[in-house]
């Protein structure tokens, strides 16, 4: 695990008062905090310093945070974002996340939540993928899921499934799960022999889907099976997914 | 209010949730700090914790009220 001191963490807010606390709070716990008023500023921070993590609003006059995460996913689609969102804002839960960002958080937020969040999305790759071990199942959870596919290429186009950096999309037709509730998954695909199984959190819920976008669950991977780590890590590779958990 | 009047309700939540944001983290980093001192003074903590329970609370209600506008489909004039 890297240390704080060996993090550089970029923070996006156009209000002085919050945008001073986070950096304030951050550099208290040992991390290299930079900052900017907006997302243009934000960017060309970005392209000529060494950044491990974005930590962004929405609305901000002079760039929004929309704009510097299409920019930042564009340039690097590894570089971490977090961003702070409200009821009211711009962009969906499920939007943001189908666009990359690692987390997404509505103001105010938990602290401590948000410093768990940040320090997972800059763990090195391979140590995101460690950290989701195994858990023993338990009652705790509220959705279990289990598919079989004859392909995952038919799944795909069929959207009934579709797999990000960080979660994936399920196709259900009446969800009634809650967002936050823990998921089991248990997803087979005869072509290949693949099995991914785990648990995961609902981070967002779709009720009423369209011609172009079913309805269905957003899940974040939260545990993997051994096997189901590889297999991830190998799918998602051959994918090149820009989105952490797509929407479809 | 520098933004706004108060009469989009909705725009009028999300501005408060700054500086309430502010002081919820402001004040529990503060709470941290002040436990890590070598002589804690347990009354200090304790109304530290009582501040930061009020904001909490005025979190909650403020989050209650952006889902019941939600709900209700009220519009901001920003949005």
């Amino acid at each position: 695990m890297r240390e704080p001191k060996d993090i550089n963490i970029l923070v996006v807010d156009d209000e002085p008062a919050l945008r001073k606390a986070i950096v304030f709070d951050f550099k208290k716990k040992g991390f290299n905090v930079r900052e900017a008023e907006n997302g243009k500023l934000a960017f060309e921070i970005i392209k000529s310093e060494k950044i491990d993590l974005v930590l962004t609003d929405v609305r901000m006059p002079g760039g929004d945070g929309i704009e510097l995460l299409e920019n930042v996913k564009t340039r690097d689609p590894n570089l971490p974002v977090v961003m702070f969102i409200t009821g009211f804002a711009d962009i969906t839960v499920e939007e943001a996340y189908d666009k990359g960002v690692n987390a997404v958080f509505s103001k105010p937020f938990d602290r401590k939540a948000l410093l768990a969040a940040v320090l997972r999305a800059v763990s090195a790759k391979d140590e995101q993928w460690q950290a989701r071990k195994t858990e023993r199942l338990d009652s705790h959870i509220q959705l279990p899921i289990d598919l079989v596919f004859t392909d995952l290429k038919t799944s795909l186009q069929g959207k009934v499934l579709n797999i990000g950096r960080g979660g994936f999309f399920v196709a259900i037709k009446e969800p009634t799960v809650a967002v936050e509730s823990k998921a089991h998954f248990n997803i087979k695909f005869q072509e290949g022999s693949i099995t991914i199984e785990g648990t995961g959190i609902i981070r967002w819920v779709r009720t009423q889907g369209d011609e172009d976008l079913p309805s269905g669950y957003g899940i974040e991977f939260d545990s993997l099976s051994d096997l189901s780590r590889s297999q991830v890590i190998e799918l998602i590779n051959t994918l090149k997914t820009k989105s952490f958990i797509p929407k479809s | 209010m520098d933004k706004n009047d108060g009469s989009d309700e909705r725009q009028f939540l999300h501005d408060m949730a700054t500086p309430l944001g502010t002081a919820m983290l402001l004040t529990d980093s503060y709470i941290e700090d002040v436990k890590a001192r070598p002589n804690v003074i347990s009354e200090e903590v304790n109304q530290l914790t009582e501040i930061y329970a009020a904001l909490e609370k005025l979190n909650k209600l403020l989050m209650m009220r952006r889902e019941v506008l939600i709900k209700r489909g009220v519009p901001s004039a920003r949005t």
